[in-house]
């Protein structure tokens, strides 16, 4: 009965966050957003290896990915479609990299934060 | 009169495979170009599973912080709901941008959406920021993850790597049988 129950809210809370998301996209008020990031994401290289066009009168920094039409174009180009290589390896490590720093980094600053917080504690406090 | 001993399960250690394992299927699933289309929708998919078991396993934590949320509690067990809270949002976004744009899922159920550029750069925002938020989620348990790690792996490891101790054995009656 329990489980069902936190499923269940589980499962709300999807469905909720979810819904805002297809609204604010079904809306257009992520439009303007999505497509200032777009650039970011576009594909280095199209399904022939070489880098794409731009069109003219378009800087490298205005380029937006093609249409989201065809095997070799955007996301699930060949390259994503195939797998492998050291390319998506790269993506791992670099990955597993990010993860690492904010480890390290994490757990340096808390550390530091309990030395100085014991240290203080340790310190004797002047008499009146 | 000799006792077996079993190993009991306990939640640490459940909670220690567990999200070992998330943490491998996060790594592989948010590199589709070294799994290949096919292996990242399937295992992004079954990451979500694991993502329900990974939240009911914690219900309690869950529970407690957001009673407490408002009231006395620490500031870091406030931080830590509100980047979970946030890690949350992230991942339903970034599963239901995913379905949307599937091409190896949903065709295999026979369905076959129009392909949106919007939820193809809201998947890709959402799975970088995940990189970050589920990076900080692990690094804001890193106490328990070395303790785990030490407790898990390491000694077993250890354990391994030393020679068992001959223990005292009974003497061995030997009979010997003369032809005859």
């Amino acid at each position: 009965m329990k489980l069902i129950l936190r499923l269940t809210l589980i499962t709300l809370a999807t469905v909720l966050v979810a819904g805002a998301t297809y609204a604010a996209v079904q809306s257009g008020a992520l439009q303007n957003l999505l497509s200032a990031q777009g650039g970011r994401h576009r594909p280095e290289f199209t399904t022939d290896g070489n880098a794409p066009q731009l069109l003219a009168g378009e800087s490298s920094s205005e380029f937006r990915p093609p249409a989201f039409e065809g095997d070799g174009e955007g996301f699930g180009a060949r390259g994503e479609r195939e797998g492998g290589g050291w390319r998506g390896l790269g993506t791992v490590v670099r990955d597993l990299g990010i993860f690492a720093v904010l480890f390290v980094a994490v757990m340096g600053f808390s550390t530091l934060i309990a030395r100085i917080t014991r240290r203080r504690m340790k310190s004797p406090q002047p008499s009146s | 009169m000799q006792t077996e001993t079993r190993p009991t399960s306990n939640p640490t250690r459940v909670n220690w495979w567990v999200d070992l394992a998330l943490f491998a299927a996060i790594l592989l699933a948010l590199a589709p170009q070294f799994t290949g289309l096919a292996i990242h929708e399937w295992l992004s998919l079954a990451l979500a599973g694991g993502a329900i078991i990974h939240l009911l396993l914690h219900w309690s934590w869950i529970v407690n912080v957001l009673r407490r949320f408002l009231g006395r509690t620490s500031w870091s067990a406030r931080i830590n709901f509100a980047l979970n809270t946030v890690l949350f949002i992230a991942f339903v976004v970034v599963s239901l941008s995913g379905v949307l744009i599937s091409r190896e899922v949903l065709p295999f159920f026979g369905y076959e959406l129009r392909a949106d550029r919007t939820w193809e750069v809201l998947h890709r925002l959402s799975a970088d920021a995940i990189v970050w938020i589920a990076g900080l989620h692990v690094a804001l348990h890193w106490k328990w993850i070395l303790n785990a790690f030490q407790r898990f792996i390491l000694n077993p490891l250890f354990k391994l790597g030393r020679k068992p101790v001959m223990q005292p054995t009974a003497p061995v009656a030997i009979r010997l049988e003369t032809k005859q």
